[in-house]
C-alpha cells in the first residue's frame, strides 16, 4: 500500500490509528494499566502485514520467514552469550541467511547478466520480483544480530520483534531502525494512551510529508522523466535544469515518505529516528552525508565503516574503508552499475576531502556550499539515469560537450514555479522536522494542515510509486 | 490547544473533500454518470475516463475500439456507408489491447452493440498482456457501475478543475463537443511527405519513434489474453478486425530492425485464430500501394489521413480487402515484396523535389 494513496490516507491510517488506541483500552481492561502491552503491539502486527501484503499478498511468506528465521537466531545468539559460549557461527549463518535472501531476490539477475558477458554466454534470466522494502527489512535485522551477539540487543517477545520489523510507517523505505530505540517504545504502556500534542504534531508533519511528495515531487518528476527519455540528446541549460528538478525531487519525495512515516508514527506515540536535516544546505560531502539518508549513514558507518577498521588503521586505509563503505551503499541502492559509480564517485569524493585540510586553503562559504551542490548534483546523474550510456550522454550535455544552448525542452511556468519554490524550501534553516517539532500550534497551522492534506489527497488521481521503493 | 487543533484540521479536510466531491458528482465532466445538460465536452486527453461513461450512456449499436489512426472517423459516416446503425467512436491514443478489451466488455454490457470496428495496432501488442497503452494505469474504477469505488474520480484537483471550467465557461483544455467525432485530431494537421521525413534518420528510422523490438509468443500471449476472449464471449456481437494501412517508410523501419518477419508471421496466426469465430470478419489495407505509397497522406510514417480513414470505411462496408486463411500467404507475399523493394532514398529524393 502507498502512503500517497486514497486508500492508505482515508481508511487504513484512520481505522489502524484509531484501533491502536481502542485496544489499549481493551489491553488494560483485561491485563491491567501498567503490564507490557499486547493487544494494541498485535494489531499493528496484523495492520502491518495486511500494509504489505496489499502489494502482493503472495509474497507475504517472504516477510514471514525473513522475521521467523531472524527472531529465531537471535534468540540463539543471545542465550549463548548468556552463557558464555561463543555465537559467531550462528550469527555468521544468520547474516548468510540474510545475504542470501537480499541476493538472489535484488542481486541474481545482474550477477547472472555480468558473469555471462563475461563468458561471453547467453543470459539466463530468473524471473523474479523484487520484493519492496526487503533491503530495509534486510539491514534492520542484520543491525540486530550483530548487536544481539555484542549483548547489546535482545528481544524474547515475539510479538515485539515482528512490530519492530514490520511496523508499517517504516516497512517499506525506512528510515533504517535500530532496535536500541525502537524496543523500549514498544513495551512503553504509557505509550499506548492518546496524547494530543503528538497526534496534532504527528498530523502536521503528515501534511507537509503528504504536500512535498505530491505537490512537489510529482510535479518535478514529469520535467525529468521527459529530459532523462528525451530521444534527442538535451542541450546545456536544459541538461542543468533537469538534474536540478531531480535534485530536488529526490529531496522531497523522499524525505516527504520520511515526513509521513515519522509523522504517522508520532500520533501512535513511536518517535521514529530523523532521516533528514536540510542536506542541500550543507558546506561539504561530509556534512551532506550526516544529513541525507541519515539513518542509513548511520548503518553504514557502525556495520561496515567500523569493522572494516574505520578510521583506526592509517590515512591510507582509511579512505579504501570509505571508498568500499560507499561502494556497498551505492549497490545496496540497486543492481545496476549506475549506483555503483554513484557509491564510488562519493566515496572517493568523501576520502578526497579527508585530504583536504593539508591544502590548506579556507573556501568561502558560498563556495563551498556551491561546489558541493554542484557534486551532489552531478552525483545524482549516476542515480537517475537507467544506463552508464545515458548518463555519459548526459554529463557531455552538462558539461557543454554539444555546446551551450538555452532551454529547448517545454518548459511550463507551473514547473518552473515549483522548482523555484522547492530551491527556497531546501534552503531554509527551518525544516520540516522543526517546524513540527516547535510550531505554535495556533490556526494559520490547522489551516495549513487542512490544505495540505486536502491538495495532496485530491492530487493523487494518479499515484506514483516513492523512489525509495525501489531500493 | 491540541484537541483543538487535530478536530479543526480534520473538519477543514472533510469540509474542502467533501465540497470537491459534491462539485464533480454534480457537474460530472467526464461523463461517468449521465450524459449532461450542457454541451458534453470531450477531453482528448482524458479517453481512458471518458470513455467507459460514454460506452454505457449514449445509444449507439456500433463502436470503433481502435488506436489513434482511426480517432478521425465519424461515427456518421460510417452509418453512411453501413446504410444502417448508429455509431460511437470510442478510440483512444496509444489503446493497448488490453485497453480495447476493457472497453469493449463495458460498451457491451448492456448487450446494446451489435458490431464492434476493432483496429489492429500492430505496435500495441508489444506491450505486456495486462498493461494499458500509456504509462498510467488504468482507470478501472471508471469500468464498472459501482458508485463506492468512484472516489479516485470525484476526489481530484484534475476533475474539479475541469468542472470548475464548464461551470464558468471557460475554455480551458483542448477538449471537442461533437458526438460524432468525439476524439477527431486532424483540423490543422499537415499531412505531406515533407512533414512524415522531415528530421527522419534515413539508416535508423526508429530512432525518432523508438519502438522496442517484438516478438510473436508475447504478441500472441496479449493477443489470447484480450483479443480472443472479446470474440469468444460475445457470440451475438460482429467484430470487424481492421489492419490498417501504415505507409510504406514503416514497412522500411521494419526491415531494418529485422521485424518484418515477426510482423507478417502474428498477422497470419491472428487470422488463422480468429477464423474459428462465425461472429469475426477481417480487412487488411496494408498492401494498399496506392495509399501507403503516397506519403501526402501521411502526418508520420504511421498516421493517416481523414480522406483514407473515410474510404477504408467505405471498403470496408464494401466488403473489399477481406483477410482469411485462404489469402493471408499470398497478401504476406505481396507485403514482403513491397517492403523489402522500397527504395528510402528514391522516396526522400521525391519528397524534396516536391514544390513546397
Amino acid at each position: 500500500m502507498l502512503f500517497n494513496s486514497y486508500e492508505f490516507l482515508l481508511f487504513f491510517l484512520p481505522v489502524v490509528t484509531a484501533g491502536y488506541f481502542l485496544a489499549h483500552g481493551l489491553d488494560s481492561r483485561l491485563r491491567g494499566n501498567d503490564s507490557r502491552p499486547l493487544f494494541p503491539n498485535l494489531w499493528l502486527v496484523a495492520a502491518s502485514f495486511f500494509f504489505y501484503a496489499w502489494w502482493r499478498a503472495e509474497y507475504l511468506w517472504l516477510l514471514v520467514v525473513s522475521i521467523t528465521v531472524n527472531f529465531f537466531v537471535g534468540r540463539a545468539i543471545v542465550h549463548r552469550w548468556a552463557q558464555g559460549l561463543n555465537s559467531r557461527g550462528l550469527l555468521v549463518a544468520g547474516i548468510a541467511f540474510d545475504l542470501l535472501l537480499l541476493g538472489y531476490f535484488k542481486y541474481a539477475n545482474f550477477f547472472i547478466a555480468n558473469v555471462s558477458q563475461l563468458l561471453g554466454v547467453a543470459p539466463l534470466h530468473l524471473d523474479v520480483i523484487l520484493p519492496i522494502g526487503i533491503s530495509f527489512f534486510t539491514f534492520t535485522q542484520i543491525a540486530f544480530l550483530v548487536d544481539a551477539s555484542k549483548g547489546k540487543a535482545q528481544e524474547p517477545d515475539a510479538v515485539n520483534y515482528s512490530l519492530f520489523v514490520t511496523y508499517f510507517p517504516h516497512l517499506l523505505a525506512g528510515p533504517i531502525l535500530h532496535h536500541r530505540e525502537m524496543m523500549p517504545q514498544f513495551a512503553d504502556p504509557t505509550n499506548k494512551r492518546v496524547d494530543w500534542d503528538n497526534v496534532a504534531r504527528g498530523l502536521l508533519l503528515l501534511a507537509i510529508g503528504l504536500g512535498k511528495k505530491v505537490l512537489v515531487a510529482d510535479t518535478l518528476a514529469q520535467q525529468v522523466a521527459q529530459g532523462f527519455e528525451s530521444f534527442y540528446p538535451l542541450g546545456f541549460a536544459d541538461a542543468w535544469l533537469v538534474i536540478l528538478c531531480y535534485t530536488m525531487q529526490i529531496y522531497f519525495d523522499f524525505s516527504g515518505y520520511t515526513d509521513m512515516a515519522l509523522g504517522m508514527a508520532l500520533m501512535m506515540n513511536i518517535r521514529l529516528p530523523r532521516n533528514f536535516d536540510s542536506p542541500y544546505r550543507q558546506r561539504n560531502l561530509q556534512e551532506f552525508w550526516r544529513h541525507w539518508h541519515m539513518t542509513l549513514t548511520r548503518f553504514l558507518r557502525d556495520y561496515v565503516y567500523i569493522p572494516l577498521g574505520g578510521n583506526r588503521r592509517g590515512e591510507a586505509w582509511t579512505a579504501c574503508a570509505i571508498v568500499i563503505t560507499f561502494l556497498l551503499g551505492g549497490l545496496w541502492h540497486g543492481a545496476n552499475w549506475t549506483f555503483v559509480a554513484w557509491g564510488l564517485m562519493n566515496g572517493v569524493g568523501l576520502a578526497l576531502l579527508r585530504f583536504w585540510p593539508r591544502a590548506g586553503i579556507r573556501l568561502p562559504a558560498f563556495v563551498a556550499w556551491a561546489i558541493t551542490f554542484a557534486f551532489v548534483n552531478l552525483a545524482w546523474v549516476l542515480f537517475r539515469a537507467p544506463d552508464l550510456s545515458t548518463a555519459g550522454w548526459f554529463f557531455k550535455s552538462l558539461t557543454g560537450g554539444r555546446g551551450f544552448q538555452g532551454p529547448r525542452l517545454d518548459w511550463p511556468y507551473y514547473t518552473l514555479a515549483v522548482l523555484g519554490i522547492a530551491c527556497v524550501l531546501a534552503a531554509l534553516p527551518r525544516n520540516s522536522n522543526r517546524i513540527a517539532a516547535e510550531t505554535k500550534l495556533a490556526w494559520p497551522w490547522q489551516v495549513a494542515t487542512a490544505l495540505l492534506l486536502a491538495g495532496g489527497i485530491l492530487s493523487l488521481g494518479n499515484p506514483t510509486e516513492f523512489l525509495y521503493f525501489n531500493f | 490547544m491540541a484537541p483543538r487543533f487535530v478536530i479543526a484540521s480534520l473538519a477543514g479536510l472533510a469540509l474542502l473533500l467533501a465540497t470537491t466531491a459534491a462539485i464533480n458528482a454534480a457537474v460530472d465532466p467526464f461523463q461517468q454518470y449521465r450524459i449532461p445538460s450542457y454541451p458534453a465536452r470531450f477531453y482528448h486527453a482524458y479517453q481512458r475516463y471518458e470513455n467507459p461513461g460514454i460506452a454505457r450512456h449514449y445509444a449507439f449499436d456500433r463502436a470503433i475500439v481502435a488506436s489513434s489512426f482511426f480517432e478521425n472517423i465519424s461515427g456518421s459516416e460510417v452509418d453512411r456507408a453501413f446504410g444502417r446503425g448508429k455509431t460511437m467512436n470510442l478510440c483512444e491514443s496509444a489503446m493497448s489491447p488490453y485497453d480495447a478489451r476493457m472497453l469493449i466488455d463495458t460498451a457491451l454490457e448492456g448487450g446494446r452493440v451489435k458490431e464492434v470496428i476493432y483496429g489492429v495496432d500492430y505496435p500495441a501488442f508489444a506491450i505486456d498482456a495486462d498493461r494499458p497503452g500509456v504509462g498510467e494505469s488504468l482507470p478501472l474504477f471508471m469500468y464498472d457501475t459501482r458508485r463506492w469505488n468512484d472516489y479516485p474520480y470525484l476526489l481530484s484537483l484534475v476533475t474539479l478543475h475541469r468542472s470548475l471550467e464548464i461551470i464558468a465557461g471557460w475554455a480551458g483544455e483542448g477538449y471537442r463537443t461533437d458526438p460524432d467525432s468525439p476524439w477527431y485530431w486532424a483540423d490543422g494537421v499537415e499531412f505531406s511527405a515533407r512533414r512524415v521525413l522531415d528530421g527522419l534518420d534515413p539508416d535508423n528510422i526508429n530512432f525518432r519513434y523508438q519502438q522496442v523490438q517484438r516478438n510473436v509468443p508475447a504478441m500472441m500471449a496479449s493477443f489470447e489474453a484480450n483479443v480472443v476472449p472479446v470474440a469468444r464471449d460475445h457470440p451475438g456481437t460482429q467484430f470487424i478486425f481492421v489492419w490498417p494501412p501504415y505507409s510504406v517508410v514503416a514497412w522500411i523501419d521494419l526491415v531494418q530492425r529485422d521485424q518484418l518477419d515477426v510482423s507478417l508471421e502474428f498477422k497470419k496466426r491472428f487470422v488463422e485464430a480468429m477464423s474459428r469465430y462465425p461472429n469475426v470478419r477481417i480487412y487488411d489495407f496494408q498492401e494498399r500501394t496506392d495509399w501507403i505509397g503516397d506519403l501526402d497522406n501521411y502526418r508520420d510514417i504511421y498516421h493517416f489521413s481523414p480522406a483514407i480513414s473515410s474510404q477504408l470505411v467505405r471498403d470496408i462496408a464494401a466488403g473489399r480487402d477481406r483477410l482469411t486463411p485462404e489469402n493471408v500467404d499470398a497478401r504476406n507475399a505481396e507485403m514482403r515484396r513491397i517492403a523489402t523493394t522500397a527504395d528510402l532514398a528514391r522516396i526522400m529524393a521525391e519528397a524534396r523535389a516536391k514544390p513546397r
